[in-house]
Parts: C-alpha cells; sequence; structure tokens
C-alpha cells in the first residue's frame, strides 16, 4: 500500500470542520449533562420515594439500551409527536439523556465519598442545601469523581460519531465524505483518528490539573 | 405570647417576661427516638445567658443527641426547644403552631454555633476560608467585613499566623480552634459544645479549653458535653449528669461533682476519675 499523506494539506479544511463541529457537541453535552447528573445523583439518593424510584428506573433503563436507539428515538420517534429538532440538538438532547444518568452514577459515588459530618457541618451553620452542595460538597467529590468522569468525558467525545448517523457533520462523517471523495481512506482515518487522540489527551490534562488541585488543598486526604 | 389551650406550653423566656431575665436557651420535656429506641427522655434544662453548662454522662447516654436537639440538627420527637425566648422548630401564626419551614430553621441555626468532636472543618478552603464562608453567605456580610471578622476571631484563638492553611496542615488542636472561630464568626448567642476534645491527643487538650475558658469569661452562653471533669469542675456554673436519655442529677459543680446525691452519678464518677488518674 502506498500512502500519501499528502492528501491531507489538500482536505484539512473538511477535517478541521468536522473536528470543530465534534468539539461543539462534546461541549454541549458535558455542559447539559453535568449539572443533570448532579441533580440526578442527589435525587437518586434522596430521601423522597417518589423521586428516587422513578430515577432508579429512568437509570437503568436510559443505559442498558444501545445509544444510537436513543438517538433514533429522538431523531426519527419524536417528529411524529410534534417535536422536530435539528440534527445537532438532537444529537445533544440524546446524548444528554443518557449521559445524564451516567455522570449520575460518577457524582453518586463522590457524594458518597464525602463524610455526612461535612452536610451537618454546613447545616449547622445555617448554610442553604444550594450553597452546600456547590461550595462545600461537589469541591471534595472531585478526587473521587475527577478519574471517571473524564473516563466517560472521553466516551462522550467518541460517541458524538454516533451522530453521522443522523447526518450531524462532526469528525467521523466529515472523514467518511473526504475518504470517499479522494479514494484514500488509511490516511483520512489514521488523521482523523490522531485528532481524537489530541481531543483526549485535552481531558487527560484536564484531569491531571484537576487531581494535582485536589491533592494541594488536602481535599483527597480523610480521616 | 404562647396559646393558653395548648396544655404542653410553659411561659418559659426572656420575652414573655418583663425583666427579660428569661434563661437563654430553655428545653422543656425534650424526648427523642430512634426509631424504637429512646435517646433522650424528659429532658428539662435552663441554661441562663452567659453561663456554661456542662452535660456529663457515660458515651451512648443520649448527651450529645441533646445538643442535636437543641439545633434541629436531629428534630425532636417530643419537647420544647426556646433559644432567647423563641421557639427553635416550631413557628406559631395565628395562634397555631407549625414546623418550621428549612428557611426559618436555618434562621435559627445561624444564632446556635455548633462545634464537633471531629471538627468537621472543609478541607478545601483555608482556615480563614471556613471561617468567612457563612457570615457571607448567611448574614450576608461583605468579603472584606467577613475577611476582617474572621482575622480577629483567629487571632483570638490563637491562629493569627495560620490564616492561609489548608486544615490538613493544622493539628488536631489547631483545628478544632477553627472550628470554633468559625462557629463564633456567626455571632450565635449560644455554642454548643460536643465533646469537642475528645479526638485530641492529650498534649492539645489543653490549648482547645483555654479558648473555651476565654469564651466563658467573655461572657459566651456555652451548653458543653464533656469528659474534662476538671473543666467541668473549674469553668462551668451548672452541671447535669444525664444516664440512659434521662437527667440524672443537676446543680452546681461543687455538688454533684464533689458531693453527688445519686448512685449512678457516683459510679460514673468514680469510674472517669479512676481512668483519669
Amino acid at each position: 500500500m502506498n500512502l500519501d499523506f499528502g492528501i491531507i494539506a489538500v482536505v484539512w479544511p473538511a477535517l478541521l470542520k468536522g473536528s470543530l463541529v465534534t468539539v461543539q457537541l462534546t461541549l454541549a453535552v458535558l455542559i447539559c449533562a453535568t449539572p443533570l447528573a448532579v441533580l440526578v445523583a442527589l435525587g437518586r439518593d434522596s430521601k423522597i420515594p417518589a423521586l428516587r424510584l422513578p430515577l432508579a428506573v429512568f437509570s437503568a433503563v436510559l443505559r442498558g439500551i444501545p445509544p444510537l436507539l436513543v438517538l433514533f428515538i429522538v431523531f426519527f420517534g419524536l417528529p411524529p409527536a410534534g417535536i422536530t429538532l435539528d440534527p445537532f440538538p438532537s444529537a445533544v438532547l440524546a446524548m444528554t439523556c443518557y449521559m445524564a444518568f451516567y455522570f449520575g452514577e460518577v457524582f453518586r459515588g463522590g457524594l458518597q465519598s464525602v463524610p455526612p459530618d461535612q452536610w451537618r457541618a454546613a447545616e449547622a451553620l445555617g448554610l442553604k442545601p444550594s450553597r452546600t452542595v456547590v461550595r462545600i460538597i461537589l469541591p471534595q467529590t472531585l478526587p473521587a469523581v475527577l478519574p471517571p468522569y473524564i473516563s466517560h468525558a472521553t466516551e462522550v467525545l467518541k460517541g458524538t460519531a454516533l451522530a453521522t448517523a443522523v447526518a450531524v457533520p462532526e469528525l467521523t462523517s466529515a472523514a467518511r465524505q473526504v475518504f470517499v471523495v479522494t479514494f484514500r481512506p488509511f490516511e483520512v482515518l489514521i488523521v482523523a483518528a490522531l485528532i481524537y487522540a489530541v481531543l483526549d489527551g485535552i481531558l487527560l490534562t484536564l484531569q491531571y490539573w484537576g487531581e494535582r488541585w485536589a491533592a494541594r488543598t488536602g481535599t483527597s486526604i480523610r480521616f | 405570647m404562647t396559646s393558653a389551650t395548648d396544655p404542653n406550653k410553659k411561659p418559659v423566656a426572656a420575652s414573655d417576661d418583663a425583666s427579660g431575665a428569661g434563661p437563654m436557651v430553655a428545653v422543656r420535656n425534650l424526648r427523642k427516638e430512634f426509631g424504637s429506641l429512646v435517646a433522650v427522655e424528659d429532658v428539662s434544662l435552663d441554661v441562663n445567658a452567659g453561663e456554661v453548662f456542662a452535660i456529663i454522662g457515660a458515651s451512648g447516654s443520649g448527651k450529645s443527641t441533646i445538643l442535636k436537639c437543641i439545633n434541629f440538627l436531629e428534630p425532636p420527637t417530643a419537647g420544647e426547644i426556646w433559644v432567647d425566648g423563641r421557639r427553635v422548630g416550631v413557628v406559631e401564626t395565628g395562634g397555631r403552631l407549625r414546623p418550621a419551614r428549612a428557611s426559618e430553621l436555618r434562621r435559627s441555626r445561624a444564632d446556635i454555633g455548633m462545634v464537633f468532636q471531629s471538627f468537621n472543618l472543609f478541607p478545601h478552603f483555608t482556615a480563614l476560608q471556613n471561617v468567612i464562608e457563612a457570615p457571607m453567605a448567611v448574614r450576608g456580610l461583605s468579603r472584606s467585613d467577613a475577611i476582617g471578622l474572621a482575622k480577629e476571631l483567629l487571632d483570638r484563638v490563637g491562629l493569627g499566623d495560620k490564616f492561609d492553611e489548608h486544615p490538613r496542615r493544622l493539628s488536631g488542636g489547631q483545628q478544632q480552634r477553627v472550628a470554633i472561630a468559625r462557629a463564633l464568626a456567626m455571632r450565635p448567642k449560644v455554642m454548643l459544645m460536643d465533646e469537642v476534645t475528645s479526638a485530641l491527643d492529650p498534649e492539645l487538650v489543653e490549648e482547645v479549653l483555654g479558648v473555651m475558658k476565654n469564651l466563658a469569661r467573655d461572657g459566651m452562653t456555652m451548653l458543653v458535653v464533656t469528659h474534662e471533669m476538671a473543666f467541668a469542675r473549674d469553668v462551668a456554673d451548672s452541671v447535669v449528669f444525664v444516664d440512659g436519655g434521662r437527667v440524672v442529677e443537676q446543680g452546681p459543680p461543687s455538688e454533684i461533682l464533689r458531693a453527688p446525691q445519686e448512685v449512678r452519678t457516683k459510679a460514673f464518677l468514680q469510674r472517669i476519675l479512676r481512668t483519669d488518674g
């Protein structure tokens, strides 16, 4: 096989455009799913059964069906119900739906890693629950949450390739369109893979920083 | 004013009294159950303003639960809690009583300082950040005012050089002194001290007791659950001995600690003095 990476000089604008869509989609899903996941985590360990039980069912169902199916339900299934979304918002909605529950499990573990006395101390000072969660509890979950969070975020990044099935012009989709016309699938796909690797690397760098912050402030120390 | 139709109501409290000389903390017929376990039964206490009130008793006797009921960290099963003439956890509107809303409970708690056995400092905050958080969030102090207050309080507990240290860089005694400063920063009407020296290495106990003595001298009303009999003897105005969730004996330390009347009090004191050496 003769490899000719010179082709990249021609097709890079298309790959760059695809990469930007991939980054946007990943960020949109993370930004939507993360706060929801915190609520899911709090709700799943809530004292109120009317909150806890439905969330447990949703969590099991949404994490148990293929992500592609969720995407199809949103993109093809909702229009007959009168809700028609463009490809990009469809992908954001679908991925947010199930990632909120995956991340929910991550935050749940994190919340359980914080000693209950921390809640009591905040309560005794008269702090509101919302402020307690944001200022006192969540920062302390960081050491427990960060590694699985980043690993799930990597899943989100990779999972954006599924959106090609509903015609979102993300990186994998762009790579396919490019090699179909240039007949250089191997080179184009290798470069697409490298781009994914770089994006993964950015996530891992965030994890590294987060862990250093946690180590510096002693959040990871328990007694 | 209290409702005359409620047989449980007792006229307690400063606000009802023309002289204004009611107790700062009044506990009336407190009962606390955990499932089928009765942790506290029919406990009534009066703590006057500026008084140091020591609660002693074996572990599991319910003495810590009494403290946690006062700020409703553990909502009482029955009974009344009054702080500075106001009912805690129950609100009277139009002659009827209802449980306090979460926001109303928070307001009560802001006036009741609490210090825990295990310090419970926020580990990701520096000493200063630990102290300024609640005054800013609950009292609405500006950041600079809160910092001024926090520095003054940390100075007062002897930690003027530790503002920017995180808790894990502090000794247990230092952490507990930060926790006291954190509670004081809310300008509480009363301080609840729950075995605050029990988790400390022996050589660190004195520095915390010293801070508590200073607070007592400055007129802070304190309820102190403690195993430090010397502290109870020297600093407390009143001592109550609790056993099996009930008050067994109550009085000035000279009576309770030196000449207890009840068999159970005597037995407890003998045990604890023997282990104290």
